[in-house]
């Protein structure tokens, strides 16, 4: 399994351990703490023979396309290794434009099952990045059904919304307060918090607890999900390296130390009919 | 030019006949499987037969809802499923998953299918995707403006289906799986627990809030005519009976005056009204005519108000005392200005003068629902026709 990194810190070009990093690109992506400009991801293709992938996963309104198309093709000329998706004009205007770009369907909680992944594979898209919310068996019976190349989240804080709503800033207009770019809430009955992010694009959800699959990172790796991606969150540089080298060494134990125990869904199927 | 479609949910085959009957040129059913309200009734194949037929005698249509993200689990017995739901009748099939969406296209060449509004679609270029995929039509996402409805409903032989009435998501549809971490329950496959409705804790002492206010766009209908939309959708395949009628019948009217040129602002102002009354909720036009700000947000948790005006679903006459019958729902008592309305539109108003009981006892209050009523009444009504409270007397 490959490791590829998110950065949070400005040290995007140090990270010499990771196959990689995931750049979110600025103004169309969502979901992240960092976003990179398109000199940046060039700046980082020019400095490093690692793996560079793009985010472009918010939603594309009509106003954007034509830009979206000019940053398409940019990202073709910078020859980057994938650029994840979310929106399917990102796929068509690939498609139409016979753009070289490989694509991942990366449709946040939306990527559960194998016909669907193969259906985006026959098109063309060459990788899936999975949902956040499938079981270990569902992610290794997928792997068994599919050709794509499948990305899972390793370590981070899963998104769990996004909003086109400026939550924070009409949360705080109606308070009459300073405006906050971020906070934390918890919902009183099941503890459970999240943090709340507010940017340009709109308003992001995360878990405010670290998934960590430390505990099948190897049984993964061995049934052959192609890349691991773990998230610098709030990790100094010092403990992100630290991390990244306890994947590549692995040492369950210091992983679990740094990052907690948190499994997510991995043993814990949803339910959906409540009687 | 094809006339605007009215589009109504319904969680039961009750629903289904009363939406169709105050007005709905289409409905909008679960089944049992691949839906995305777990919890509405939901229809047994034998129910959405029955509904079908009931609906194409009338000349109206049947869509089914088959827009869960489905789990390779939810695979097994998909194409069964989706055959059975055919030789039902149904005519469309609401669907998100692309997978799904192409198998239906590739297999049945005669059934519509209609990208459900879980995909977000914002832009042309989707919308595009989509119908060189086979779909018939889109339901757009809720987060657009007017301007950007009109560039994607300009598409060629493209549908447009865009919500205006009901409860609105606060985040992008399909991009929220609150109800998954909070609750274990899948939002995406039919357990949404609302959770954008809860009341959050915040910084020790304060609540933080996302929910959202409902929609209502009434006074829009007429611009999303003549931007060249195809459907308007009302949201609610869990509402009651009378919420529907009263929604229903009230944008059937304005859809059918504004075609016939005679809809006044007075008469909008009225139906407005009519649909203030019978929300739980504010409600605003959301996106439409200018970006959600925050007027169109709650912050302080649930908001629901329970509506105490739907007194009695008419489900009889009685020629002996010349009466209709009725079921009640709340209470009422003699006095009371009401007024009774019936699916094709007639509303008469009514002072309360006499209670009769079942057995032709007189009472003077009315309290406790379920229980079978008369009030005199000259005229035999349709089937679900209604009484709704105007003043207490």
């Amino acid at each position: 399994m490959k490791l590829l990194g998110v950065i949070n810190d400005n040290n995007y070009l140090d990270y010499k351990n990771l196959d990689g990093i995931i750049m979110p690109l600025k103004d169309y992506a969502v979901d992240y703490f960092n976003y990179y400009s398109l000199d940046e991801i060039k700046t980082y293709k020019n400095n490093t023979n690692k793996l560079c992938f793009v985010v472009i996963n918010k939603m594309i309104f009509n106003k954007e396309l034509d830009n979206l198309l000019k940053v398409l093709k940019e990202l073709e000329k910078l020859e980057v290794d994938g650029v994840f998706f979310y929106d399917l004009a990102v796929l068509r205007l690939v498609l139409e434009n016979n753009l070289k770009l490989n694509l991942i369907f990366n449709k946040t909680h939306m990527v559960c099952n194998s016909d669907t992944i193969n259906f985006y594979y026959e098109k063309g898209v060459k990788g899936a990045y999975l949902s956040n919310e499938i079981t270990k068996d569902e992610i290794i019976k997928i792997r068994k059904n599919t050709k794509s190349d499948l990305f899972i989240l390793l370590l981070g804080n899963p998104v769990t919304a996004m909003s086109k709503r400026h939550l924070l800033t009409s949360y705080f207009v109606n308070k009459k307060e300073s405006k906050k770019k971020e906070l934390i809430i918890k919902e009183p009955i099941s503890k459970q918090q999240f943090l709340v992010r507010e940017d340009n694009n709109g308003t992001s959800f995360f878990y405010n607890k670290r998934l960590n699959l430390s505990n099948v990172y190897k049984e993964l790796d061995k049934a052959g999900i192609n890349y691991g991606i773990i998230e610098q969150g709030s990790f100094s540089k010092e403990e992100y390296e630290k991390l990244i080298n306890s994947f590549i060494n692995f040492n369950k134990a210091k992983i679990d130390k740094l990052a907690g125990h948190n499994r997510g869904f991995l043993y814990r199927e949803t339910i959906y009919k409540v009687r | 030019m094809k006339k605007i479609e009215l589009l109504a949910p319904a969680g039961d085959l009750e629903r289904l006949k009363v939406v169709l009957l105050y007005g709905a040129d289409a409905v909008y059913v679960g089944g049992v499987k691949l839906s995305l309200r777990a919890n509405a009734t939901n229809f047994t194949k034998e129910e959405l037969k029955e509904g079908c037929t009931f609906a194409h005698n009338l000349n109206k249509k049947v869509y089914l809802t088959t827009n869960i993200v489905f789990h390779d689990s939810d695979r097994i017995g998909m194409e069964e499923y989706i055959k059975e739901a055919i030789d039902c009748g149904v005519d469309a099939f609401i669907v998100s998953d692309i997978y799904l969406a192409n198998y239906i296209i590739e297999n049945y060449k005669h059934v519509e299918v209609h990208i459900s509004t879980q995909e977000s679609i914002t832009n042309t270029e989707s919308a595009k995707f989509y119908q060189e995929l086979g779909a018939k039509r889109i339901v757009l996402a809720r987060e657009l403006s007017k301007e950007e409805i009109k560039e994607i409903s300009s598409i060629p032989n493209l549908e447009t289906e865009v919500f205006i009435h009901g409860a609105m998501c606060t985040c992008f549809s399909g991009r929220c799986a609150l109800s998954n971490y909070v609750t274990n329950r899948d939002a995406n496959r039919g357990g949404c627990a609302q959770v954008c409705r809860f009341a959050f804790d915040y910084n020790n002492n304060d609540k933080f809030s996302l929910a959202t206010k409902d929609l209502n766009m009434a006074y829009y209908i007429k611009d999303l005519i003549e931007i060249g939309v195809s459907s308007l959708k009302v949201e609610g395949r869990m509402r009651s009976l009378y919420y529907l009628a009263t929604v229903i019948g009230s944008y059937r009217f304005i859809i059918d005056s504004i075609y016939n040129n005679t809809l006044t602002e007075e008469k909008l102002k009225e139906y407005q009204q009519r649909l203030d009354r019978v929300a739980n909720r504010d409600t605003t036009s959301q996106y439409f005519a200018h970006e959600a700000d925050d007027t169109d947000q709650y912050y302080t948790g649930r908001q629901e108000v329970s509506n105490q005006e739907y007194l009695g679903l008419i489900i009889g006459y009685d020629d002996a005392t010349k009466s209709i019958i009725l079921k009640e729902r709340n209470y009422f008592k003699v006095g009371d200005l009401v007024e009774i309305f019936t699916p094709s539109g007639e509303i008469y108003p009514y002072k309360i003068e006499t209670i009769l009981t079942e057995d032709n006892e007189v009472i003077d209050v009315a309290r406790h629902p379920e229980e079978i009523l008369k009030l005199p009444f000259k005229r035999r009504l349709i089937p679900y026709s209604m009484i709704r409270l105007i003043k207490k007397g």
